[in-house]
């Protein structure tokens, strides 16, 4: 039920950010502006209304509902979710260097580099954080 | 692993889905399983043992 409210006021707060982004272009604002609130305020509001509309779904055919869980819930499906999610850490992270290296061959300005190089090791802090936590 | 997980449900008399819809799991974790492409857990294995009314050890076969 709170998660239902919560699409809800997601739809709206959505919604919102795209009028906030119509009044703005009508001001006179720049598109740099404007743009990033489109598309934030789109990807809220679609989220959240194909939320709503899954559970409305769900309501009236229990049997569809039993079935999502079934799938969601499901011992070998969670273990082909956690290995995709693991081989995509893992080309994440050599993207990433070779994005680090392209940044520097091609002379980009030294904060994007290490922007990038930030964020891997952020990356690899967090993974030893949650392996150390997930191996108690 | 190997096991005889297809052999006991045909036994019963009962379909991919019809096992799956009773462990509420997937047909296709069903599937993998027969067909030796996904090893369940001991959870899994144990609510098939006592689904078949079988030791773990009689429906799985654990081969080094």
């Amino acid at each position: 039920m709170l998660k239902n409210k919560l699409y809800y006021v997601m739809s709206l707060l959505g919604a919102l950010i795209i009028i906030l982004g119509i009044y703005l272009s009508q001001k006179g604002a720049s598109a740099n502006y404007t743009g990033p609130l489109y598309g934030l305020g789109s990807g809220i509001l679609g989220l959240s209304l194909v939320n709503i509309i899954s559970r409305l779904l769900a309501k009236k055919n229990p049997e569809l509902e039993k079935r999502k869980n079934i799938e969601v819930n499901d011992e070998r499906n969670k273990f082909l979710h956690y290995k995709t999610g693991n081989t995509i850490y893992n080309i994440n992270i050599y993207m990433l260097s070779l994005l680090t290296f392209l940044s520097v061959a091609l002379g980009l300005p030294l904060y994007f580099s290490a922007l990038i190089a930030g964020v891997i090791i952020l990356d690899s802090i967090l993974y030893f954080i949650f392996f150390y936590k997930y191996s108690k | 692993m190997k096991n005889y997980l297809e052999k006991f449900r045909k036994e019963l008399g009962i379909t991919q889905s019809e096992l799956a819809d009773k462990l509420s799991i997937s047909r296709q974790t069903v599937s993998s399983i027969e067909n030796g492409r996904y090893d369940p857990s001991i959870t899994l294995a144990f609510k098939l043992s006592f689904f078949f009314n079988r030791k773990i050890e009689e429906i799985f076969i654990y081969e080094e």
